[in-house]
């Protein structure tokens, strides 16, 4: 291997209030302040905080050769610009150390793509593009869409926005025994592709504290003896960046796992690169094709859109919300506009999966609900009210 | 025990469909939301046997039997798919059979914080069991045997002479009910078990007390102290035990000898709350049920949510001032406050009932819509 490219989601939702119809207006009416407000101050301080700063400590350490890139989603940004300037003081730092390179996606994190018309999509990216612009002095080259979701249509319209590359997984089903370390280009278009080595991103994401694991513990050294093992040009590592320090907690090591990790990766030879970089560096070795209604991603173990439209609560909701968007815009109130972009955050939909399976345990993991039912049944209940506050409006302005 | 009273409720829900919101925001109608198809081949299994029902009925009150039916205004609507359902209950013996009035939608609207609703569906099914079948109700039955006390004065006012409700633990404080109860309407309250036993348990091979004869069960009654036992039981469920056990048609033809060998009289419902001393309880004051309990009805969030909705929609549909476009969305508004639908909002499994309150909420929506768009601003 002669590289290694770190990708980080970082991510919060604005999650729905347990929905009962009462005197509150606008986005608060929707939307529980108070439980964001306090997840987002936990998450900071188990995991942004204290890993921004390892990030910075490692560029300073390494003199620069430490990089990695995060994508920080708009709904992010908004929740650290209410609650934590500390926070975005702390990210923009980052991007000042130049080891950071941030990438553009949906500002809401949201299924936007899957939708037929593709006006929602290039409206949240625009917004997102903005909104680095303006609070991280940053404009990003590369995109990676909502959980990786990718088809040649997705990847076709980030090339149209200008985009030099786009990260999604690399599933077997699309490598077609290729291996996902390399370099690639979509199909009918010119952008480069960067898969997900979701093995060895996975031993850190999801296996480093499993105890069930045969490799547990997992050590830096131990990892950076599999990276050099593997033939290839480029080791795509995608994972949340809630994984330092919250899903895998500080007491598991995670933290001097990551302290130590550039040191062993650059003692056997290995560089560490930004996407940019990557893409600058290789040359595509071979096309990625992904039909539109095979669309892939990173979820669950399907790799596919099932987590958020896997069951029929998920597909009516997100239904209703395709059709809403119409009447949505005509209603032209910016404050209605902004409620209905932050319910098609995918989140909402993941909260409302029925598999339990393997994976369920992820699905419930930033959820404020018992069961994706509660989650579904309080979704339909927001939804029903926003839907006839659309169209009490549109009735009074007739 | 001095008598027995038997009331069937004769009565089929029209379903919901399964509603996909690809539809589009089209204008509303009955067949976008209620499954007529599934409503039709319910009404089939009814009709093609509701003679041979009626007929022992027929052989029954000859025998000395008399009934109370509870024919609801959605399935007289019903039966215009076969009309000589209706003949059959037409030809019934006067005398020896009434007809209870309920709310014509099978709703819940009595639990509404308004009850101008209630009222006027109650109207509504008095006025069409008079026209349709030619008799004044004398007995109010609430949909799923609701008890709510605000209803009670409507229903004293409206001139009802027996009322009937949920013979529930939290009504009965455990005993048996065996009286007629002081109320504002005299109150007779269902005998749960003796009601289940025809009801569901008939057909069951291992249950105990099968088979279960006429001579059986009155002698049960029989052992029982006393003035009155009301049963209340779904007529098609007697329909259900006929597919496979047509001792049920023996059962209903003897029952009357049966209990007249222990001196014990069948009465209709307004006989027996007139013939017997008014008996004082105290729950009637302040408590509140409904068949098998109010939490089946009324009981968790998604069901609450979708009363709230209801109860909302009712109000807006007030500034609809096309009078054909606000009689259409009425009809739909009040199919849509039928007791099953909140009722399959409560699988024992939550699984299935929320699967089924997202659907049922997505239709309310829809419905809503149409009302906005339809409002005078």
């Amino acid at each position: 291997m002669n590289s290694i490219c770190p990708f980080f989601e970082v991510h919060q939702p604005y999650r729905l209030r347990w929905f009962w119809p009462d005197q509150k207006q606008g986005f608060d009416r929707y939307f529980d302040e108070p439980v964001n407000k306090k997840i987002f101050h936990k998450v900071a301080n188990k995991c942004y905080i204290p890993a921004n700063r390892t990030l910075l400590e490692l560029a300073d350490s390494t003199n620069g050769n430490f990089r990695a890139s995060m994508s920080i989603t708009g709904t992010l940004l908004e929740q650290c610009q209410q609650w934590g300037d500390d926070v975005l003081d702390s990210f923009r730092e980052l991007g000042k150390s130049g080891c950071i390179e941030f990438l553009d996606e949906t500002c809401y994190h949201s299924l936007a793509s899957l939708f037929e018309s593709k006006d929602e999509f290039i409206d949240e990216v625009k917004e997102h593009r903005n909104l680095m612009s303006e609070l991280l002095g940053f404009k990003p080259r590369i995109f990676r869409n909502t959980e990786m979701l990718y088809n040649n249509s997705i990847a076709q319209l980030a090339d149209q926005m200008g985009y030099k590359a786009i990260l999604t997984e690399g599933i077997e089903d699309v490598l077609r025994g290729r291996s996902p370390d390399h370099v690639y280009k979509a199909k009918d278009s010119d952008i480069a592709v960067l898969l997900r080595n979701y093995k060895l991103s996975d031993d850190i994401g999801y296996r480093f504290s499993s105890r069930w694991w045969e490799e547990y513990p997992l050590t830096a050294n131990k990892w950076a003896d599999w990276a050099s093992w593997n033939n290839g040009e480029t080791l795509n590592i995608f994972m949340d960046y809630e994984t330092f320090g919250e899903h895998q907690w500080k007491d598991t090591g995670i933290f001097e796992f990551l302290k130590a990790l550039p040191g062993e990766v650059m003692d056997r030879g290995m560089r560490f690169l930004t996407p940019s970089q990557t893409i600058e560096a290789y040359r595509p070795v071979g096309e990625i094709d992904v039909g539109d209604f095979s669309t892939i991603s990173w979820a669950d173990i399907e790799r596919d859109t099932s987590a958020w439209l896997g069951n029929d609560m998920q597909r009516r909701c997100l239904e209703e919300m395709k059709i809403l968007e119409t009447y949505v815009r005509r209603a032209g109130d910016p404050e209605i506009l902004r409620i209905w972009k932050h319910m098609l955050t995918s989140d909402h939909y993941y909260y409302m999966s029925t598999k339990w399976l393997g994976d369920g345990d992820v699905h419930s993991y930033f959820s404020i609900h018992n069961s994706p039912y509660d989650a579904a049944v309080n979704f339909m209940a927001t939804l029903n009210d926003f839907k006839a506050h659309v169209f009490s409006i549109l009735k009074s302005t007739e | 025990m001095k008598a027995v009273c038997i009331c069937f409720e004769v009565h089929l829900p029209l379903p919901l469909r399964w509603y996909w919101p690809r539809e589009g925001y089209a204008e509303p109608h009955m067949e976008k939301y209620f499954d007529m198809e599934k409503a039709y081949n319910n009404f089939t299994k009814l009709a093609e046997n509701v003679e041979i029902l009626n007929d022992t009925l027929s052989r029954s009150i000859n025998n000395g039997g008399r009934y109370t039916l509870d024919i609801s205004g959605i399935f007289l609507e019903q039966c215009k798919w076969e009309p000589a359902v209706i003949d059959g209950f037409r030809k019934l013996d006067r005398k020896k059979v009434s007809f209870a009035a309920s709310p014509y939608y099978h709703s819940v609207s009595s639990l509404f914080p308004d009850l101008t609703e209630f009222r006027e569906q109650v109207e509504m099914d008095v006025r069409k069991i008079k026209e349709i079948l030619g008799r004044d109700a004398k007995t109010f039955i609430n949909s799923e045997l609701l008890f709510e006390k605000r209803t009670m004065a409507i229903l004293k006012e409206m001139g009802f002479e027996c009322f009937i409700s949920e013979g529930s633990p939290n009504i009965t404080n455990g005993s048996d009910p065996m009286h007629v109860y002081d109320n504002e309407v005299p109150t007779l309250l269902r005998h749960i078990n003796l009601s289940e036993d025809l009801e569901i348990k008939f057909s069951d091979r291992t249950w105990t007390g099968y088979p279960l004869i006429a001579d059986k069960f009155a002698s049960w009654i029989a052992s029982m102290d006393g003035d009155v036992i009301t049963l209340y039981i779904k007529y098609d469920s007697i329909n259900t035990h006929l597919q496979k056990n047509e001792e049920i048609l023996t059962f209903l033809r003897d029952i009357p000898l049966s209990l007249k060998k222990h001196g014990i009289k069948m009465l209709l419902a307004e006989e027996a709350a007139n013939i017997f001393k008014k008996i004082k309880l105290s729950s009637l004051d302040s408590k509140i049920t409904a068949r098998y309990g109010m939490h089946n009805l009324l009981g968790n969030h998604a069901q609450h949510l979708f009363m709230h909705e209801l109860v909302d929609i009712g109000e807006q549909l007030k500034d609809v001032g096309n009078p054909e476009i606000r009689n259409k969305l009425l009809e739909i508004y009040r199919y849509m406050q039928q007791s099953e639908i909140f009722l399959e909002m409560n699988a024992e499994e939550r699984r299935l009932g929320y699967e089924r309150a997202v659907n049922n909420l997505s239709i309310l929506s829809d419905i809503e819509r149409s009302i906005i768009e339809a409002g005078e601003k």
